[in-house]
């Protein structure tokens, strides 16, 4: 599956931009404020229905503009695949493909597999847990429809659940409302706990394979999955931690306090490793998401690049880019402030490169 | 928008506030009075404040009603051994037009939803509590909608009445009939392949 042009209409800096893919390695280079970025992120929305950068969907919207579109057209097993988005202020988004408006946005996602990598993924290793819990859930929401819906579920139990320990009156705790939304969360926490302890336990070769070929070292990548439930069924340790949750206000145990764990050697990336092997074990887990997605699905998601240079050293970084552009059999979308820079890198590969050229808006 | 008349603004502001209808909606409804006589107003306007002033709510079952005893509730033909308890009149209307139901219904006003403020002292719960005490309740289905708000309900409901001998279900989820199953939405199709029925000949 590959993208082959995309349409934006007053997307973010972007008033009317008209671009064209290659089904293999991509470049799109410019100047700081060009609009590189957004045009990943402009793939992103396609395929996981919101930006990557912004929460809030009318900020993506061309300052004094009151509507945005987006297209892509893709090539899906050589069957062209249009896929819309309009979204007006105010007012909601409406997603189409092939002209046909998508009902439930959820059954959109895992259409158009795609794993981005950015600057911003350092966040994995430096922020708290919930950049993990996205990173497991992202991979699976493109692979399991049912996981984002129990995941949904969960997370709206759980805001009901931690409302009714903030409005406790006198001191006393409605139970039975308590236990009601219980019942509502136990299935669908077992439902994603055991799909968390699957992936992790399939996913970790593909991690050390990813690593390995990334760094050609000797160093051994893991991750370790931590979940609350692994010490028993969600009902019990609901109830065992009710009184803690009545001081704290909030739902202290379930699978919203999952993390992981990533270690090289045994030992803590975000502790112990260089800056240079973080940013390699991030990229490692990453290209790792594309072959356990090509793994499940037979298809090969997009890979977007985004500033690949900003962190990694111009060697790793040019090494690293070699082995996208000449071993990844998927579609590749690099971004760039250094056309040369590219260019050297990827004339080495001796791979065919459709370069995009943007320029600053005047 | 610029209205150069008080009177036709109060009246977009008034319908304005109906679910689903803007300012743009609201005018044309204004503007289409204006067409028609005077008396197509009134009629409308005395229709409105009739039916708010006049209308009841069932005394039993919290349907809106004629009189202090709803139709359903006061007829001799339905079960009144089965209650079905809904969210709202709407449920009822869409239950009675399938001709399937003959039991009794319940409404509930609403569901639990503590990011809203909506707690059991504000939905009509004691009162099913009651009835189920001192009718001849056998069975008690639950018709909620299966989102997290109608799920706990559903619990809670289940809960206060777990000391009851009366039978508690809920309708069955799944493929809408007469849709081709590769149509049905995934969510839905995953629950029927895991919730199987027993097929006999």
């Amino acid at each position: 599956m590959h993208l082959k042009h995309l349409t934006l209409r007053n997307f973010k800096n972007h008033a009317e931009l008209v671009l064209d893919f290659s089904e293999g390695v991509n470049c799109i280079t410019g100047a700081n404020g060009s609009g590189k970025t957004n045009i990943l992120d402009a793939l992103h929305f396609l395929s996981f229905t919101k930006s990557f950068l912004i929460h809030q969907d009318h900020q993506l919207v061309r300052d004094d503009c009151d509507s945005m579109l987006l297209e892509g057209i893709y090539d899906n097993n050589s069957f062209e695949q249009t896929v819309q988005v309009l979204l007006k202020k105010p007012g909601r988004k409406t997603f189409k493909v092939n002209n046909n408006a998508v009902g439930r946005l959820g059954s959109h996602i895992g259409m158009l597999p795609l794993v981005l990598i950015a600057p911003q993924d350092i966040w994995l290793l430096q922020e708290g847990s919930s950049e993990r819990r996205r990173f497991i859930d992202m991979a699976l929401c493109q692979l399991d429809k049912q996981y984002l819906s129990n995941l949904n579920l969960y997370n709206k139990a759980v805001e009901h659940r931690n409302r009714l320990l903030k409005q406790m009156e006198n001191n006393i705790l409605d139970t039975e409302q308590v236990e009601s939304l219980n019942k509502v969360m136990i299935p669908a926490a077992e439902y994603i706990y055991n799909k968390r302890t699957l992936f992790i336990k399939e996913f970790v070769p593909f991690v050390v394979d990813s690593y390995h070929t990334i760094s050609g070292g000797t160093e051994v990548a893991d991750i370790i999955y931590n979940s609350p439930l692994q010490q028993g069924k969600l009902g019990t340790l609901l109830q065992k931690s009710i009184e803690k949750d009545k001081i704290l206000q909030r739902t202290s145990v379930g699978i919203h306090k999952d993390d992981l764990e990533f270690s090289l050697n045994n030992f803590p990336v975000k502790t112990h490793a260089s800056q240079g092997q973080q940013k390699t074990f991030i990229i490692a887990l990453k290209m790792a998401v594309c072959y356990y997605i090509y793994s499940q699905t037979h298809i090969y998601p997009i890979l977007l690049l985004d500033d690949i240079f900003e962190k990694l050293d111009n060697s790793r970084s040019m090494a690293f880019l070699q082995m996208a552009a000449n071993s990844y059999p998927g579609q590749v979308i690099i971004t760039d402030t250094h056309i040369e820079r590219c260019k050297t890198a990827l004339e080495q590969t001796g791979k065919e490169v459709n370069y995009i050229t943007l320029h600053t808006n005047a | 928008m610029n209205i150069p008349s008080k009177l036709v603004e109060e009246a977009v502001n008034e319908l304005s506030k109906f679910p689903g209808i803007g300012k743009k909606s609201a005018l044309r409804m204004v503007l289409h009075l204006l067409k028609h006589d005077t008396e197509t107003s009134v009629k409308l306007g005395n229709a409105i404040v009739n039916m708010r002033k006049q209308i009841l709510f069932c005394t039993q079952c919290g349907n809106v009603s004629d009189k202090d005893i709803c139709g359903i509730c006061s007829s001799v033909n339905r079960d009144r051994d089965k209650i079905c308890v809904v969210e709202d009149l709407r449920d009822i209307m869409a239950i009675e037009s399938t001709g399937q139901f003959t039991g009794l219904y319940h409404v509930l006003g609403g569901v639990l939803s503590p990011i809203e403020g909506i707690g059991p002292s504000d939905l009509n719960i004691d009162k099913l509590l009651e009835r189920i005490k001192t009718e001849e309740t056998k069975e008690l289905i639950m018709a909620l909608s299966p989102t997290v708000e109608g799920d706990s309900t559903m619990f809670y409901l289940t809960k206060k009445l777990q000391d009851s001998p009366v039978k508690i279900t809920t309708i069955s989820r799944g493929i809408a009939i007469g849709g081709s199953l590769e149509y049905a939405d995934e969510i839905t199709l995953g629950r029927s392949i895991l919730n199987r029925i027993g097929l006999e000949v």
